[in-house]
């Protein structure tokens, strides 16, 4: 056991500091790296993401774990959790999480070498951000009961149906869409994976839907009669299963970072509490408060150790399956108990947002109190990650 | 960052594991329970000669030379097997006279701990029941070439056992630590009944006349020393968590898979499945976050707040752990008869063993709001 970084992970992550600290106006109000809800619905986080985007991709730093002839740099794994980490903690956006963490991975693990050649060098250089079509208005946690069909008519696929919490879609410049195309079969045998470019297929449409916080990030996705090339199938017919377990395996691990972004909001949080006096002395010499802030801190401590153990295990290619899903269920919980403690320390305070007089911590508390809500159930809700670490983890017998 | 156990680890382990499978099985805990000793001298003497008490010695006081997360491993499958006797109080002490000991202490005691020769208690609390300074009261007084102790000592683990104390006083201006014979006159003890079934007592001293050499480290400057046994003993107690903890997941998903009802193994059932999901993600957790602290002490880096946050969540999730297991068990755990009571009876006196979740929390905010 070697629980120290080496000499040259120190040094990049100086390095991304550094660029963070040149790179980022100190007057950058931060914004959600964590989920990029922000990013994907305000215009001005948009626009600062897409600058940032092409900075990080010119440091090569976008996918720079992947292979050298598709434009990474072939670093260890943990340099791309050190990136994500330090962009977190300091609300950096810019790294796209579904391109580089989820979809990129994917594609180099299953696809072909079409597919490899066209999709990942334009995330490595920052041209694209991706955006997944899942859920389904009556699919969500049961997956497999998705609606959405797509039926070959000659040389063309056609694809009917309606996409449900698509994180991005409307900003989205690829969208890796699952639908049966085969109903008559076991949905793991009939379900199919495409590519699409959501910006320009004739016969997409989609409605923004607004979250309980007010933003848009999430949205309905329509098909219909959308023709497709043959090519724009990913993974091979019938196997868009293998394509999710895949996407998932990825995303999960990353759940880690999550918690790096709310390492920064309890570190703010400290600060708040050494800075504030309430009955004549300041909230962080209160008994209650402070067992509150180490509770976080343990918490988050224990979540890194977790998110480091599940890196290394995947850059030696072990599996998982245990691993995975309790990283994501661990990270998220203890995000939502982090944001949870900020706003009851906060009291009234908690809720001001940024346009508020006298708001704490720039309003984002707010924000971030209820967008744990929809981290709870984005990319599969606590009561999965639980059933899957007993299947798949533990071995439990089946229902 | 490499999470892979060294060879040397492994072997450890696995040597442990099989060790405790033959010689600590649950008749020999439960019957040990009942001892007046409370382990068998045979068995350790089998550990010594195994060097386990001088395990984390220098070779040149006959000991292994090894560090202190291997400790951790050994206090892992300790801790699995639920093992009794006076290893860790001696080894903690051990560890003192290691780094604040005379040479000439080094070289009279750990030689004799490393093998199996002499069993030390530590006898830090006091009735106030509180890890600091201030919660000591006894006393001890220069005359000649001697200190006089006088003071109540409690919850001295293994006082029945010990050939020699460390024991905590105050002095001057501060606290000193003194190696004290057990056999002292004026040295009288009383065992508590405790939840674990532990060797636990009441160490009384009445005039007990100690030889100024017997002094570890400076006079007044004790809590130093003092502080670092906490810091060890927390650890030790999480490395032990960890292996209850793992061992207790164990039985539990292999009963979930055993017991039937409604024609179904009860592990088939969502509700217990997410019970299974939960005890695992705090086992996992325990052990990493015990890792961490254990390796940044072998490694002689700055660790009290990783240590602080290792015992606060130990604690704390193997409460929870046992508590579901418990819950998936039904009342069958709840019987003498059954392996997990000793694990629960065990889990609450390791949380209170070394400063609970709440005293590690306030050390954790002490060291956040700085």
């Amino acid at each position: 056991m070697n629980l120290k970084f080496s000499a040259d992970e120190e040094s990049f992550r100086q390095e991304v500091r550094d660029f963070i600290k040149k790179e980022v106006p100190s007057d950058f109000r931060g914004a959600d790296t964590d989920c990029q809800y922000e990013e994907e619905a305000r215009d001005d986080i948009h626009k600062f993401a897409a600058e940032m985007r092409k900075k990080l991709a010119a440091k090569g730093w976008l996918g720079m774990t992947w292979p050298k002839e598709y434009g990474g740099q072939e670093a260890p794994f943990m340099y791309d959790f050190i990136l994500a980490e330090e962009l977190n903690y300091n609300k950096v956006p810019g790294r796209d999480l579904y391109g580089c963490s989820i979809v990129g991975p994917t594609i180099l693990r299953i696809g072909t070498e079409e597919d490899k050649k066209k999709y990942i060098p334009e995330i490595t250089k920052g041209e694209v951000t991706w955006s997944e079509g899942m859920s389904e208005p009556e699919a969500g946690s049961d997956l497999m009961s998705m609606k959405s069909k797509a039926e070959l008519k000659g040389e063309e696929w056609v694809i009917n149906g309606e996409k449900i919490w698509s994180s991005g879609a409307h900003v989205a410049d690829r969208y890796l869409l699952f639908v049966k195309t085969n109903p008559e079969v076991p949905p793991h045998k009939g379900i199919s994976c495409f590519i699409l470019n959501i910006k320009d297929t004739p016969g997409v449409t989609m409605q923004p839907i607004q979250h309980m916080d007010g933003l848009f990030a999430f949205n309905s996705v329509w098909m219909e009669d959308v023709k497709v090339s043959k090519d724009t199938l990913f993974g091979g017919e019938g196997n868009g299963f293998k394509v999710i377990l895949e996407t998932l395996n990825f995303e999960r691990p990353f759940s880690g970072s999550v918690m790096t972004y709310a390492t920064g909001v309890l570190n703010q949080l400290t600060e708040y509490c050494k800075q504030t006096k309430r009955n004549g002395k300041p909230l962080a010499e209160d008994q209650v408060i402070r067992q509150k802030l180490a509770d976080c801190a343990t918490r988050l401590e224990v979540g890194r150790m977790m998110a480091y153990n599940v890196v290394w295990m995947q850059s030696q290619g072990l599996p998982t399956p245990k691993e995975s899903n309790m990283i994501k269920l661990y990270g998220i919980e203890s995000t939502k108990k982090v944001y949870d403690t900020a706003m009851q320390i906060l009291g009234p305070y908690g809720q001001l947002d940024e346009e508020s007089k006298c708001a704490p911590l720039r309003g984002e508390v707010k924000y971030l109190y209820m967008r744990a809500i929809g981290l709870m159930s984005a990319g599969g809700t606590p009561e999965i990650m639980r059933n899957t670490i007993a299947g798949a983890g533990l071995r439990m017998p089946r229902g | 960052m490499d999470f892979q156990f060294t060879e040397e680890q492994d072997m450890l382990r696995n040597f442990a594991r099989s060790f405790m499978e033959d010689k600590i099985t649950k008749e020999y805990v439960n019957e040990m329970e009942k001892d007046e000793l409370g382990f068998s001298e045979d068995v350790w003497k089998e550990m010594a000669e195994m060097g386990w008490m001088g395990l984390v010695f220098p070779e040149e006081y006959s000991g292994q030379g090894m560090g202190f997360f291997e400790l951790a491993v050994l206090l892992e499958e300790m801790g699995r097997a639920c093992c009794p006797g006076p290893f860790f109080s001696t080894v903690l002490c051990g560890m003192s006279i290691m780094d604040a000991g005379s040479e000439d202490q080094k070289k009279e005691y750990l030689p004799k701990i490393g093998d199996g020769n002499l069993k030390m208690a530590l006898a830090l609390l006091e009735p106030a029941g509180t890890l600091s300074p201030e919660g000591i009261g006894a006393q001890a007084t220069s005359e000649g070439d001697d200190f006089v102790l006088n003071g109540t000592k409690l919850f001295v683990s293994d006082a029945n056992a010990a050939d020699y104390f460390l024991v905590a006083a105050k002095t001057g201006s501060g606290i000193t630590m003194f190696l004290v014979d057990a056999k002292s006159a004026g040295i009288s003890t009383t065992m508590l009944r405790t939840i674990a079934s532990d060797k636990q007592a009441e160490v009384i001293l009445d005039n007990v006349k100690v030889p100024k050499t017997n002094v570890l480290g400076e006079v007044d400057k004790g809590w130093d020393v003092a502080q670092k046994i906490i810091q060890r003993g927390a650890i030790g107690k999480c490395a032990e968590i960890i292996g209850g903890a793992q061992f207790v997941l164990e039985m539990t998903i292999a009963y979930s898979k055993e017991r039937v009802q409604f024609g179904k193994p009860i592990g088939s059932f969502q509700a217990v499945q997410h019970h299974g999901a939960n005890m695992a993600t705090d086992v996992d957790g325990s052990k990493l976050i015990t890792y961490e602290a254990a390796w940044l002490m072998g490694e002689g880096k700055p660790c009290a707040k990783e240590i602080s946050m290792a015992k606060t969540w130990c604690s704390d999730a193997y409460q929870r752990i046992l508590t579901t297991a418990h819950q998936v068990h039904g009342a069958i755990g709840f019987t003498m008869d059954h392996d997990l009571q000793l694990y629960f009876r065990r889990g609450k006196a390791a949380e209170l063993a070394f400063g609970d979740a709440d005293y590690h929390r306030e050390l954790i905010a002490e060291a956040m709001v700085i």
